[in-house]
């Protein structure tokens, strides 16, 4: 009995809930949307801050390529950003679109980040002070986007990452890293002979890359500031297309040293075979070693044209994953937990574009098209955007979802584009 | 002993009866006879698991827009239909005569002005709210509802429903709205936004409300802002 009037209690306090959010007479028009698109977010300039416009400047850049925020046009504000300070009027920035709103006030000691959110009202829900403290604004403002990021989506942002990539020169070719955005370039490879396809160290300590500075190519690791290169493979004939196992002790590489091109595991350390993966007349090459560990990928020939098959990492049967077109290279892993998506590249008529494949699903999704000829992509350590080298163009950033446009951030001749890990915070 | 009328319809629908039923029933015994369940012996079996057709990858492609179909003017694109007999000047030549219009005007046959209603649906009462059951899924009200546009970015924070109401009037227009529950998130923000974009667009462009529907113009009409996952 006792258990009757439980169940009736609640009862009635569940209606009392549900007929409390509906008008008097009970009945409401549902309108029911869907989650997508961009976040609209203002970073307007401070009045009165040290290098108050640079600041603005790289908040801006970081936030419209994050892959999930619209930077809107500062030309559209009506507010009074003199009169406001770091407090805000609500409904002024609302008028213009904006779901979000970032403050700073840029002292020579440090810089005040606040977060404002239109639904919550005129109190910021994020604050951040950066002691400068040696860094520079650049690296400061980096931080805080990532912050931002992290606010909104749960995940580390890839603001202060690095890219590495072969720069092209008159007969010579050298490893070259730089931050994300294009800053702060340097010369990893420091010889005249043609340095080619860098993969960072999941540390981001080191970059793997194959040189020819011995005539042949074999495998070297340099620290990813510089310095000297260690050779890691040597063996007869190619060595080359390095991938980092995930716990960093194993590299997955090309070895031809039997004749034909064929995928091997190598120990990072030494470059000891641990284990071939695969053994098909035709020619294996490429090869990526998923997030988790647990497969690479890889392009082979064995069923006509280049294209992209999965194998366990411990070796075994391969299986053929892209089917679209006749010429499909260059797979990369997205980081993102919990998913298998790769990238590659397609050649689609003439020209060569990127194209991301959800081994599960099937979906794909076009990263480029259009935009000259693409190919080399890389994930950036989120897996929100991807990085890929245009022909005679330079570098460039895109969302991986497809949406929007490719940003460039290096301008010149470049392939073999790897992107490090997400920095340390 | 003489038959009725009725008697004699009785017999002779009874007599079709039974020339029909014998007429048909051999048929249909012998058409039966072969239709059995099929013994196992005489049937081929088919693996289907291994019967399946590989569909090939496509590349994918950008969403791009197509552009609307042009209609050429004046041309009809019915094969069978004949030519006009009129030729298009016929008119010109039958000039109606304009000196007195005065007597066909009537003293009440003004047009009515654009989007002013037929009926009188009563006056607006602020404490109402809601709308009738039996309009629901209406196609102006869907309509009314698709101009709210209304779409949370991806990474909008927030999971309750706001509920908003607008006064509606017979012309269409919105001459006011009000918040019954603000969810103070992002979906709170992104409601807003649709009423606003719906309050512009329906005062740029009225759309009237139609007669059966005036009863929404006396009170506040809700809206519970829901979101469906991807």
């Amino acid at each position: 009995m006792f258990q009757v009037h439980r169940v009736l209690a609640v009862a009635i306090l569940l209606a009392a809930g549900v007929a409390s959010a509906q008008p008097a007479d009970g009945v409401v028009v549902d309108v029911n949307g869907q989650k997508k698109g961009l976040y609209p977010i203002a970073t307007p300039t401070s009045p009165d801050s040290d290098s108050a416009a640079e600041i603005a400047k790289i908040e801006s850049f970081d936030l419209s390529v994050a892959g999930v925020f619209k930077v809107l046009d500062p030309a559209s504000f009506l507010a009074d950003l003199r009169a406001e300070g770091m407090g805000l009027d609500p409904q002024k920035w609302k008028d213009v679109g904006a779901y979000g709103v970032i403050k700073y006030k840029a002292t020579k000691d440090d810089i005040e980040f606040r977060l404002y959110e239109m639904s919550k009202g005129a109190g910021p829900t994020l604050t951040k002070i950066y002691k400068r403290a040696g860094k520079d604004t650049r690296t400061l403002v980096h931080m805080w986007c990532n912050e931002v990021v992290k606010y909104y989506t749960n995940e580390p942002g890839f603001f202060g990452s690095k890219i590495a990539f072969t720069a092209k020169g008159k007969g010579t070719s050298s490893i070259v890293a730089m931050d994300f955005d294009g800053a702060n370039a340097y010369q990893v490879s420091h010889n005249g002979s043609t340095n080619i396809l860098p993969a960072w160290s999941p540390t981001g300590g080191q970059i793997a890359y194959t040189s020819f500075m011995r005539s042949n190519p074999d495998l070297y690791v340099a620290p990813a500031g510089g310095g000297r290169p260690k050779k890691i493979s040597g063996q007869r004939g190619m060595n080359t297309g390095a991938s980092w196992s995930p716990d960093g002790r194993q590299i997955a590489v090309t070895l031809s040293k039997d004749g034909n091109p064929e995928i091997y595991v190598i120990n990072a350390s030494d470059g000891s075979v641990v284990r071939r993966i695969t053994n098909d007349k035709a020619i294996d090459t490429s090869p990526a070693w998923s997030p988790d560990g647990s497969q690479i990928a890889f392009v082979s020939d064995r069923n006509g044209g280049p294209q992209i098959f999965v194998v366990s990492a411990s070796g075994g049967a391969a299986r053929q994953v892209s089917f679209n077109g006749s010429y499909n290279t260059t797979p990369t892993w997205s980081p993102k937990a919990g998913k298998h998506i790769i990238a590659y590249t397609t050649r689609d008529g003439g020209t060569y574009d990127i194209v991301t494949l959800d081994i599960d699903s099937k979906e794909m999704k076009r990263i480029t098209q259009n935009a000259g000829s693409n190919e080399e992509p890389a994930f950036s350590p989120n897996g929100r955007a991807i990085a890929f080298a245009r022909a005679g163009q330079g570098i460039f950033i895109a969302n991986a979802d497809g949406t929007g446009q490719a940003v460039k951030v290096w301008s010149g001749s470049a392939t073999g584009v790897d992107w490090g890990p997400a920095p340390k915070e | 002993m003489a038959l009725k009328d009725s008697e004699m319809q009785a017999v002779s629908i009874f007599g079709t009866g039974v020339l029909v039923a014998a007429l048909f029933a051999p048929v249909l015994v012998f058409a039966n006879a072969g239709s059995g369940p099929a013994k196992p012996d005489n049937l081929v079996a088919i693996e289907a698991s291994i019967a399946y057709s590989k569909t090939p990858q496509k590349q994918p492609q950008k969403k791009i827009k197509a552009p609307d179909e042009v209609k050429p003017e004046g041309v009809n694109r019915d094969e069978n239909k004949k030519p006009d007999d009129k030729k298009p000047d016929d008119k010109k030549d039958k000039k109606p005569d304009l000196s007195d219009l005065s007597k066909f005007k009537h003293s009440n046959d003004d047009d009515t002005e654009t989007g002013k209603p037929t009926t009188d649906p009563g006056k607006f009462n602020g404490n109402e709210n809601g709308y009738a059951e039996e309009t629901k899924g209406d196609p102006w009200l869907g309509k009314l509802r698709g101009d709210m546009q209304y779409s949370p970015p991806e990474i909008a924070k927030g999971n309750d429903a706001p509920i908003g109401c607008i006064h509606l009037t017979a012309d269409g227009k919105i001459v006011d709205s009000k918040w019954i529950k603000n969810t103070g998130d992002d979906l709170q923000t992104a409601a807003e936004a649709a009423i606003d974009q719906l309050k512009k667009t329906r005062n740029a462009n009225p759309d009237p409300v139609p007669t059966h529907l005036l009863s929404l113009t006396t009170r506040w009409l809700c809206f519970k802002f829901t979101v469906s996952s991807q």
